[in-house]
C-alpha cells in the first residue's frame, strides 16, 4: 500500500521535474529578455523623439512591431507636455523683474494616435518643439507563460497585474521640421 | 532503476544547466540593459552641452567672435564632462576619470567644425631639460623657467583648431578652395592665371534686377524703415531702430540722436557710420551679393564648368572616387541651386562627411596612443540620415568608448542638433509676427487660408523672440524680448500642429505679399550675420585734424534719405557737424536727377548714387558722403510692386441709377440702386497682380441699409447677373473697364452660362446649377481685413442642397445665394424651395452688396500713401 503511494509521489514528482520546471525556468528566461527587449526599444524610441523633435507613424509602426515581437501584447502610453511659454511671456512683459512661469498642458496616447496612426485618413507627423517632454510607458496586458505556469502554485490578483513593463522620459533637444 | 534514483539523477544534471543558463541570460541582459542606459547618459550629456552652448551665445553680444566662440565651447565641454561624471556618480572626481573613455567631441558650427581630443603637448628643449632657476646674466637675476623631463609629453585635451568645410579645385588654369557652410553661402578663394580670386555670398537662382529694382523669385525687395528692437539702454529698455550688420546690432535713438552698438555688454557709440540704420537695407544687399556672385561666376568660364572630379585632396590626389563627375554651380544658371535635392547640396554635403570623417577617424584611432584603457577605439559608422542631420544644423557629436559592461565593451556615439541659435538662419528660422501681436510659423496653414490678416505683417527671426535681460538704473535685474507684447499662435508655434507638408517655396507662390514679407526678412536676417569675409570698417572718414593752434575741427557729414508717398522722388537731407563757420562749400555732383532745394536739402528724381563734398573754411579739412538711393519707382513700377491688396484708392463712380424689377428680382416691389449715394465711401485694393490685373473693391456695402433684396426662383437664378449689372453701374470708363459682382470668378466674371439642374423626382427643377468661383474673392477679403461691414454681403455664387425625406417619402430641393457674414463665415440665403408634396416655397433675403471695378492698365497713382486717412489718388 504504502508502495503505491510512494510511487505515485514518485510519478507525480517526476513529471513535475521533467516537464513543469525546465518549462517554467525557460520561459522566466523569456520573459527576462522580453523584458531587454521592451526596454531598449522604449529607450530608443524616446530618444529619437527627443533628439529629432518629431513623432512619425514609421517610428512608432517600428516600435509597436519591435516590442509586439516579443510574443506578448502591450499596452503603450504616450504622453507629450507641451511647453506653452506665452503665460510665463506676458507676465514678464507687464513687470519686467519677473520671470513669468510657463506652462505645460498634456497630451495624452488617444489624441497622439489620432495623428500618428488614425483609424481613417492617412498618417501624420506629430511634431514638437524644443522644450517639450516626452514620456512612454508600456505594460504587459496577456498572462505570459511563466505567469500562467506560476498560477498553479500561487495566484497574484489584482486589476493591474504586468509582469513585463518599461519607461522612459526626457525633454525634447530640437524642434521638429 | 527505481524511478526516485531516475529522478535523483535529473535532477543532478537538470539543476546545474538550468543554473548556468539563467546566470548566462542574466549577465546578457545585464549587458545590453547597462549599454541602454550609458546611451541615455551619453545623448542627455550631448544635450547638456549644446544648451550650454546655446544658452551663452544668446546672452553674450560678442559671441560672433572667434575668442569668445572658443571660450563657449570651452564652457559647453564642461558642462558635457559635468553632466556625465555626475551621471556616473563621479561628481567628485576630476575630468581626467571620464577622459579616458571619451576619444573625440565635435562641434559641428557655421563654417567649419572643433575637435575636442587629447595631443601631445611638446615642451622646448630648454623647458625639457632645464629647470626652474635664476641665472645672473650680466648681472641682472633672469628667470629660466622649467619643468622635470616626466611631463614633456604629457597629454592634454584640447581645442584642435577650426577645419574649414573646404575642397580644393583645380581645372585649367584656375586653382581654388571652395569653403561651404551649412546653408547655401560659399566662399572662393584662389587664383585663376594671374587673377586672385576672393568672393563670398550666397548661391542663389532666381535674382534679377530691373532698373535697379531687385526682385527675387518674382518679388519686389525694399529697404525697411521702421525695423525695431527693444533694448536696454543705460537703464530702460527702448523700442529703437537697429540694424544688424556682421553680427552685431546697431540702435539708433531718434530723441537723443545718437547710433550705438554693445561690446562686452558697454555701449559704445557710433560717429559717422556708412550705412544708414533707418533705411535697413540688408535684405537688398543680400541679394545683390547674391546676383554679384552669380555674375562672377558667369564670367569665369572654369568656375562655371567647374565639377567636383577637379576636386583634390591636402595632398593633390584625386577625389573622383569619392565625389563622382558633375557641374557643381549648374543649377544656379539653370534650376533652382536652393533646393534640399540640388547637386550643388548633395556635393555640399558629400564634402562636409569626407571631411569630418578623415578627421575623426584620426582622431579617434589615435585616441589608442593615450589612453590607458585597454580597448581598441575604433570610429563607429554614422548613418546616412544622420549624415543629413549633421550637415544642415549646429550639432555636438560626442563618442564613449572603452568602459566595459558585462560581455563586452561600449562602444556608442551621439549626436544632438540645435537649431534655435545665432549660427544659423535657416529657413524655418524666420517667424511672421501679425498685425494682431500673434506669430506665426512660416508653414501654418492659417496663414495661407485667410484666418490670419497678413496687411503690415513682418517678418523676425525666431530667436528675438526669446528672453533677454540687463540692468535697471538702480542695478536690478530686468527681463525683456528684442520683440515684445507678442505671443506664439497656439496652433504652430505652442502645438507643432497645423503645418503643412508643402516646400516654403510652394507654399510662398501663390502669395505674393507673404513672400515679400519672408524672403525679405529672410534676407535681412542671413546679411547681417558675421562673416570674417566682410569687410569691418564703417566709420566714414573724417579727415585729419587741422592744423592751427587750438582748432579742433573735426567735419563729419551724414545724410538723411525721405522718399514721398509714391516712391516718385527722394529728398536728401545733409547734416553736418562742425561749426557753421567752417564750412566753406557744400558741393555736389551734378549728375542727372538732382536739382538743389538749399545747401542742405536735395531733391532726386532718379535712381543712382549721388556724392556731397564739404570744405572746411580753412580749406585743410575735405570730407564726402555718397547716398544710395534705389527706392524711386517709376509709376507703373510703383503701383506693380507697392500697392498691396488692402490698401485705399479713392475712386469716384459716375452718376447713374439702376432700377431692379421685381419680375428680375423675386421680391415684391421695385428696387433702385443710386451710385452716387456712394461717392464719398472708400474703396480699397483687391486685386493687384498679373492674373487678374488692377481690381478695386467697395470697402462697405453700396446699397444702402436695406440692402439688395433677392427673392424666390426669379432671384436665384438671376444673380449674378443682376449683381454683375449693379457693379456695372459704377464704371467710370476714363479709369476703369468693367464691374463685377464680388463672388464671381477674378479672371471670367460674366460667364453665366450654368447649365440647370434636374429634380430629384425628375423634370428640370429650372434652377441654375452652384458654382464654387466665390472662394477665391472670400479668401482674398479675409486674408487682408477687408471684411469691415456689419450686415451680410451677397456672394455671385449659387448654390443648392437636394434632400430626400424616406420617412415621410418627400423630396425637397433648396436653393440658395452665396454671402458671407460680418465675421467672414459663409452663409447660405436660402429663397426657393421646391418640394414634391406641397409645391414650392419662395422667400426674400436681404444682404448687401460690394462692387468690384477692374481699372485699366494705363492708370497713374498721383499721391496718397495707402491708408484709410491718406488713399491713393489715381488719374488716367
Amino acid at each position: 500500500m504504502s508502495d503505491t503511494l510512494i510511487t505515485v509521489i514518485a510519478i507525480a514528482l517526476a513529471a513535475i521535474l521533467m516537464f513543469v520546471f525546465p518549462l517554467m525556468t525557460m520561459s522566466d528566461r523569456t520573459d527576462d529578455v522580453a523584458q531587454l527587449t521592451v526596454e531598449t526599444a522604449t529607450t530608443e524610441f524616446v530618444d529619437n523623439i527627443r533628439t529629432t523633435g518629431k513623432i512619425t507613424p514609421d517610428n512608432y509602426n517600428s516600435f509597436v512591431q519591435s516590442i509586439t515581437s516579443t510574443g506578448n501584447t502591450y499596452d503603450v502610453e504616450i504622453e507629450v507636455k507641451v511647453l506653452d511659454e506665452n503665460p510665463g511671456k506676458k507676465t514678464t512683459q507687464t513687470n519686467r523683474t519677473t520671470i513669468g512661469e510657463n506652462v505645460y498642458y498634456s497630451i495624452y496616447t488617444s489624441q497622439i494616435l489620432e495623428v500618428v496612426s488614425p483609424d481613417s485618413g492617412t498618417p501624420k507627423t506629430y511634431g514638437l518643439k524644443e522644450g517639450d517632454i516626452v514620456s512612454v510607458k508600456v505594460k504587459n496586458t496577456n498572462q505570459t507563460l511563466s505567469q500562467q505556469l506560476k498560477n498553479f502554485f500561487y495566484t497574484v490578483t489584482g486589476n493591474d497585474t504586468y509582469t513585463i513593463a518599461a519607461e522612459h522620459a526626457g525633454i525634447v533637444k530640437a524642434t521638429g521640421k | 532503476m527505481k524511478l526516485q534514483n531516475l529522478a535523483v539523477i535529473f535532477i543532478c544534471i537538470a539543476l546545474p544547466l538550468s543554473m548556468i543558463l539563467s546566470s548566462y541570460t542574466e549577465s546578457r541582459v545585464q549587458t545590453l540593459s547597462l549599454q541602454t542606459s550609458y546611451d541615455v547618459k551619453l545623448d542627455n550629456a550631448t544635450a547638456d552641452a549644446i544648451t550650454a552652448f546655446q544658452i551663452n551665445a544668446y546672452n553674450g553680444d560678442e559671441s560672433i567672435l572667434a575668442n569668445y566662440k572658443i571660450e563657449n565651447i570651452e564652457a559647453a565641454v564642461n558642462t558635457f564632462y559635468n553632466s556625465m561624471r555626475t551621471s556616473f556618480a563621479m561628481g567628485g572626481y576630476n575630468n581626467k576619470a571620464i577622459e579616458e573613455f571619451i576619444p573625440a567631441i565635435v562641434f559641428m558650427l557655421y563654417d567649419g567644425y572643433y575637435i575636442y581630443s587629447p595631443y601631445q603637448n611638446t615642451w622646448d628643449q630648454e623647458t625639457i631639460e632645464g629647470t626652474e632657476r635664476f641665472e645672473n646674466d650680466g648681472g641682472i637675476a633672469t628667470y629660466h623657467g622649467g619643468t622635470s623631463s616626466d611631463n614633456s609629453r604629457e597629454s592634454l585635451f584640447g581645442l584642435k583648431p577650426y577645419v574649414y568645410y573646404s575642397c580644393r579645385y583645380k581645372r585649367g588654369s584656375t586653382d581654388v578652395v571652395i569653403t561651404y557652410s551649412l546653408d547655401n553661402y560659399v566662399s572662393i578663394k584662389g587664383k585663376s592665371g594671374n587673377e586672385v580670386i576672393d568672393k563670398a555670398g550666397y548661391l542663389l537662382s532666381d535674382v534679377q534686377k530691373n532698373n535697379n529694382i531687385i526682385t527675387y523669385r518674382g518679388n519686389v525687395i525694399n529697404t525697411e524703415t521702421n525695423y525695431t528692437e527693444r533694448v536696454v539702454v543705460d537703464g530702460q529698455v527702448l523700442d529703437l531702430p537697429c540694424r544688424k550688420i556682421n553680427g552685431t546690432k546697431y540702435y539708433y535713438n531718434p530723441t537723443t540722436g545718437e547710433t550705438f552698438h554693445f561690446f562686452n555688454s558697454q555701449k559704445t557709440t557710433d560717429n559717422g557710420l556708412t550705412f544708414s540704420i533707418t533705411d535697413n537695407s540688408n535684405a537688398i544687399e543680400y541679394y545683390e551679393q547674391a546676383l554679384d556672385l552669380r555674375d562672377y561666376i558667369n564670367s569665369h568660364p572654369d568656375l562655371k564648368n567647374l565639377t567636383t572630379a577637379d576636386a583634390l585632396d591636402e595632398e593633390g590626389n584625386d577625389l573622383t572616387e569619392e565625389f563622382g563627375n558633375y557641374k557643381i554651380f549648374d543649377e544656379l544658371f539653370n534650376g533652382t541651386i536652393e533646393n534640399e535635392d540640388s547637386l550643388f547640396n548633395s556635393h555640399r554635403l558629400s564634402v562636409i562627411k569626407y571631411s569630418v570623417e578623415r578627421n575623426l577617424s584620426i582622431a579617434v584611432t589615435n585616441y589608442n596612443n593615450y589612453s590607458s584603457a585597454s580597448v581598441n577605439f575604433r570610429m563607429p559608422e554614422l548613418m546616412d540620415y544622420e549624415w543629413d542631420e549633421i550637415s544642415n544644423n549646429i550639432s555636438i557629436i560626442s563618442f564613449l568608448q572603452g568602459l566595459p559592461i558585462g560581455a563586452k565593451v561600449y562602444n556608442g556615439y551621439s549626436i544632438v542638433t540645435n537649431n534655435k541659435n545665432q549660427e544659423l538662419v535657416s529657413e524655418d528660422s524666420i517667424y511672421i509676427l501679425a498685425s494682431d501681436g500673434i506669430y506665426h510659423d512660416i508653414k501654418d496653414e492659417n496663414l495661407y487660408n485667410g484666418n490670419v490678416n497678413i496687411s503690415g505683417a513682418k517678418g523676425y527671426y525666431n530667436i528675438n523672440f526669446e528672453r533677454k535681460s540687463g540692468f535697471d538704473s538702480t542695478g536690478k535685474r530686468i527681463y525683456y524680448f528684442p520683440v515684445e507684447n507678442v505671443t506664439g499662435c497656439y496652433d504652430c508655434i505652442v502645438n507643432k500642429r497645423n503645418l503643412s507638408d508643402s516646400q516654403i517655396s510652394d507654399l510662398l507662390n501663390g502669395n505674393s505679399e507673404l513672400a515679400r514679407i519672408y524672403y525679405t526678412a529672410l534676407g535681412r536676417e542671413r546679411y547681417g550675420l558675421y562673416r570674417p569675409a566682410n569687410d569691418t570698417n564703417f566709420s566714414s572718414t573724417s579727415g585729419d585734424p587741422g592744423g592751427g593752434a587750438g582748432s579742433q575741427n573735426n567735419l563729419q557729414i551724414s545724410a538723411t534719405v525721405n522718399y514721398n508717398d509714391i516712391q516718385s522722388e527722394a529728398t536728401i537731407n545733409l547734416t553736418i557737424t562742425g561749426d557753421d563757420s567752417d564750412i566753406a562749400t557744400i558741393s555736389y555732383d551734378n549728375v542727372p536727377g538732382i536739382t538743389k532745394v538749399n545747401d542742405k536739402t536735395y531733391r532726386c528724381t532718379q535712381n543712382g548714387t549721388y556724392t556731397f563734398t564739404v570744405r572746411s573754411a580753412d580749406g585743410t579739412q575735405t570730407v564726402s558722403r555718397t547716398v544710395q538711393i534705389n527706392g524711386i519707382y517709376s509709376n507703373a513700377d510703383f503701383i506693380r510692386y507697392n500697392v498691396q491688396p488692402g490698401d485705399y484708392i479713392r475712386y469716384v463712380s459716375p452718376s447713374n441709377s439702376v432700377t431692379i424689377l421685381s419680375g428680375d428680382s423675386g421680391y415684391n416691389s421695385t428696387q433702385v440702386i443710386n451710385t452716387t449715394s456712394y461717392n464719398s465711401g472708400y474703396w480699397r485694393v483687391l486685386y493687384n497682380n498679373d492674373e487678374y490685373g488692377l481690381q478695386i473693391v467697395s470697402d462697405i456695402n453700396i446699397a444702402g441699409d436695406s440692402g439688395l433684396y433677392l427673392g424666390g426662383q426669379r432671384g436665384y437664378n438671376n444673380s449674378v447677373s443682376i449683381l454683375n449689372n449693379i457693379a456695372s453701374q459704377f464704371v467710370d470708363s476714363n479709369y476703369a473697364e468693367w464691374g463685377r459682382a464680388l463672388g464671381t470668378n477674378p479672371a471670367d466674371p460674366f460667364n453665366d452660362n450654368v447649365g440647370n439642374v434636374d429634380l430629384l423626382w425628375g423634370g428640370s427643377s429650372g434652377c441654375k446649377d452652384y458654382d464654387n468661383n466665390y472662394n477665391t474673392d472670400l479668401t482674398q477679403l479675409k486674408s487682408y481685413g477687408m471684411i469691415r461691414d456689419s450686415m451680410d454681403i451677397w456672394l455671385a455664387s449659387r448654390t443648392y442642397d437636394a434632400e430626400y425625406d424616406s420617412g415621410n417619402n418627400i423630396g425637397y430641393h433648396r436653393w440658395s445665394v452665396r454671402a458671407f457674414s460680418a465675421t467672414g463665415n459663409e452663409e447660405n440665403k436660402l429663397i426657393f424651395e421646391q418640394n414634391w408634396n406641397s409645391g414650392d416655397n419662395q422667400t426674400s433675403e436681404n444682404a448687401g452688396v460690394r462692387p468690384v471695378i477692374k481699372l485699366k492698365d494705363g492708370i497713374q497713382i498721383i499721391s496718397g500713401n495707402g491708408t484709410m486717412s491718406n488713399p491713393y489718388v489715381i488719374s488716367y
